[in-house]
């Protein structure tokens, strides 16, 4: 069953960045959609299905859940179906479109805890369309709209952690330039609105609800080091039109984030890529101030008898200014400092057809500041191209 | 008795000018009847050449494009047999390394050769298409022009009518020709080789030998795509299993954790940056999956051509060696 919701998401606000998005692109889009016949292509169309098996452990209060349940160790069960396709059009000699949808169903079955079993289903969508423009040579430009939504029913108590619904909607302007030292610069000015799905009785999540924009300024600077490198840096500006400061010449909670970091990747027998980042969090509110840090990397390699093995790891480190006693808010937002690590095995199984043995653990923060639970699982997935 | 008196005729009581104009314009409708008709055969008059101008230009755009085309296949096939010929020539010499630069540009050129075909393939449905139409056009002209010229009673009409349907017929066969079957592309050409009534045993086995240092020469050529083949497959496995993964991580949300709320898309792995729209020609920079079909397609047809290369040496060879005729 859905939780109820104290608050359903204004569709006007949807409709409104659907239809900022047409004009924006109609008429830009309008001169060569004429050209555009045959020159769509599918650049991947995946569905994905399979089974995991999960454990979480870690017995900690929770401010965001539907009961007040407790357990050291729960389990659970998890089946999930996923679709996702790129498509990919040429309009005229430099114009080129991008649609890419991503959608998905888990549900779990969870045992484990002292009040009773859970049944928690996770329904998620996301839908991005972008279009760039080459002007000159040297210069492309573009834009970039994505939909996002999220719908969480039987939500669980910890440690069994699951985000909470939302819908968000976030756009972009891109820009690409390449100088004569062939470094390649690239900009985006970003916004973002996202409105989470809160229950009656957990009204407290609506204090998520969050309005963005920013700024992010990259370069490739062509090092002859092997691989590619990208440093960027960025600024980002968020509203949160829920939570008060309870000051009445500044009531509602604004954050300035600065961000920065190195990525560096590089394509041989292996593929690799690390991203350090660093991000400097001030609030007009006292609580959420954070200096944080993430270490992310991610390797592809093929082993014998067709099986590809892919890793990734991410860890974070993170310092609150200020310490509080009081709890903070649901983890995915302030308490975002967990680690995490991924081990995959694919090998084709049929023609068009991958089995993949996934193997996961996390460890990341809850509510209350520096404790930590912990989840750990394997999957087996198929996935299936039909190859168009 | 009384007589009556005679009915007036037709034109009793018309002035004779009369009669005669009316005749001239009786004689006009009946030599205008087929220009007239002649004419309703497209939309009418002068509005009647627009569709046949408009068809001759698409055809005409049509088979310049794939004659552009064409020329540019042409020249990267001619590049691709210079190249053969160097890397024979390098595995000759036992230069390992030249031997697989040498390779690793015949491939490369062969590919070239196969997104040209490709093109081609494209450029010869459109040309035979445009062909296609353009002669249900003339062939309805010509109907037209032989009911007119049947109809038309003036000689010289009937001379201009001839004229324009001889042009018309000359025209269809030109346009049937050029659209009828075009080139679509293939590999270089075995070498010209045939059996001739004064060759002795000795000019077969040349030839069978001629045939048999081609089919080596694709050999090491198909040894080489294999290769590529499996590594780009490999390469692909990768990139499929990396891409599968990270979708599975962020599809619910589990990368959330690691740091400033939801996710923003492309700001991470997998990457925002790819914002150069111009079309990509080589090898290297097309997708993945795109660059195994193609070496697949010119591996198919290498194989093909080493295979026929063989065929015939054998029976060169046979014809030497007299058990066949």
């Amino acid at each position: 069953m859905t939780e109820p919701l104290s608050r359903r998401p204004p569709r006007g606000r949807l409709a409104v960045a659907l239809a900022l998005l047409l004009l924006v692109l109609t008429p830009v889009m309008a001169p060569t959609l004429g050209a555009l016949e045959g020159q769509v292509t599918w650049r991947d169309f995946v569905v994905t299905g399979g089974l995991s098996s999960e454990g979480y452990q870690g017995n900690l209060p929770a401010v965001g859940t539907p009961v007040r349940d407790s357990t050291e160790f729960a389990s659970a069960i998890v089946g999930e179906f996923g679709l996702r396709g790129d498509l990919a059009a040429r309009f005229g000699e430099s114009g080129r479109g991008n649609l890419s949808f991503d959608g998905g169903l888990r549900q779990f079955s969870a045992r484990g805890f002292e009040l009773r079993d859970y049944a928690p289903r996770e329904l998620s969508g996301t839908v991005e369309l972008g279009y760039t423009q080459l002007l000159t040579e040297t210069t492309a430009l573009g834009a970039r709209m994505r939909l996002r939504g999220r719908d969480v029913s039987d939500r669980p108590p910890m440690p069994l952690f699951l985000q909470p619904g939302y819908r968000a909607v976030s756009g972009a302007l891109l820009g690409e330039y390449t100088d004569g030292g062939e470094r390649r610069w690239d900009v985006e000015l970003h916004g973002e609105w996202s409105q989470f799905l809160a229950p009656a009785f957990a009204p407290q999540i609506r204090l998520l609800d969050r309005e963005g924009t920013g700024v992010e300024l990259g370069v490739r600077p062509n090092w002859d080091m092997g691989g590619e490198i990208r440093i960027h840096l960025g600024g980002d500006l968020a509203r949160f039109p829920q939570q008060e400061t309870f000051l009445d010449e500044d009531p509602f909670r604004r954050d300035r984030t600065l961000n920065g970091g190195v990525s560096w990747t590089w394509s041989g027998p292996v593929l690799a890529q690390v991203v350090g980042e660093g991000r400097i969090n001030r609030s007009n509110s006292r609580r959420p101030e954070y200096d944080s840090g993430t270490l992310r990397g991610l390797v592809s390699a093929s082993l014998p008898g067709d099986v590809a093995m892919t890793g990734y790891l991410a860890l974070t480190a993170k310092r609150y200014r200020f310490p509080t006693e009081f709890a903070r808010l649901i983890p995915g937002e302030e308490a975002n400092s967990a680690s995490q690590a991924y081990l995959s095995f694919n090998r084709p199984l049929a023609s068009n057809l991958d089995g993949t043995v996934r193997l996961g653990w996390t460890r990341a923060e809850t509510e209350i500041g520096g404790q930590y639970f912990q989840r750990f699982g394997a999957s087996f997935l198929l996935n299936y191209r039909p190859g168009f | 008795m009384t007589l009556r008196p005679p009915r007036p005729g037709l034109f009793a009581g018309r002035r004779p000018w009369k009669v005669g104009g009316l005749l001239a314009l009786c004689i006009f409708l009946l030599l205008a009847g087929p220009l007239t008709t002649l004419g309703e055969g497209g939309s009418g008059g002068l509005a009647a050449q627009d569709p046949l101008a408009e068809i001759a230009e698409r055809y005409d755009e049509a088979l310049q494009i794939y004659e552009e085309i064409l020329e540019a296949r042409d020249r990267a096939l001619h590049q691709h047999d210079i190249l053969m010929d160097r890397q024979e020539d390098a595995r000759r010499s036992g230069d390992d390394d030249r031997s697989r630069d040498a390779m690793r540009r015949v491939y490369e050129q062969g590919v070239q050769v196969m997104l040209l075909d490709q093109q081609l393939r494209s450029a010869a449905a459109q040309l035979q298409a445009a062909g296609r139409s353009y002669l249900d056009f003339l062939e309805r002209r010509e109907d037209q022009l032989l009911d007119a010229i049947e109809a038309a009673i003036l000689p010289p009409t009937r001379a201009r009518l001839d004229r324009e349907l001889s042009e018309v017929r000359q025209r269809y066969r030109e346009v049937e020709r050029e659209s009828g079957a075009p080139t679509v592309g293939g590999l270089r050409p075995l070498p010209d080789v045939v059996v001739d009534r004064r060759d002795g045993p000795s000019e077969l086995r040349g030839k069978a030998g001629l045939l048999e240092n081609r089919a080596a020469e694709y050999e090491s050529v198909i040894v080489g795509l294999q290769r590529e083949i499996t590594s780009r497959e490999r390469r692909l496995q990768q990139e499929r299993g990396r891409a599968d993964l990270m979708a599975g991580i962020s599809r619910f949300d589990d990368d959330a954790l690691t740091g400033g709320g939801l996710t923003r898309p492309g700001s991470e792995e997998g990457g925002s940056n790819e914002l150069d729209p111009t079309a990509p020609l080589n090898l290297s920079e097309l997708p993945l999956p795109d660059q195994v079909v193609l070496l697949r397609e010119y591996l198919g047809l290498a194989e093909e051509m080493r295979d026929e290369a063989l065929a015939l040496a054998e029976t060169f060879r046979a014809r030497a060696d007299g058990s066949i005729r």
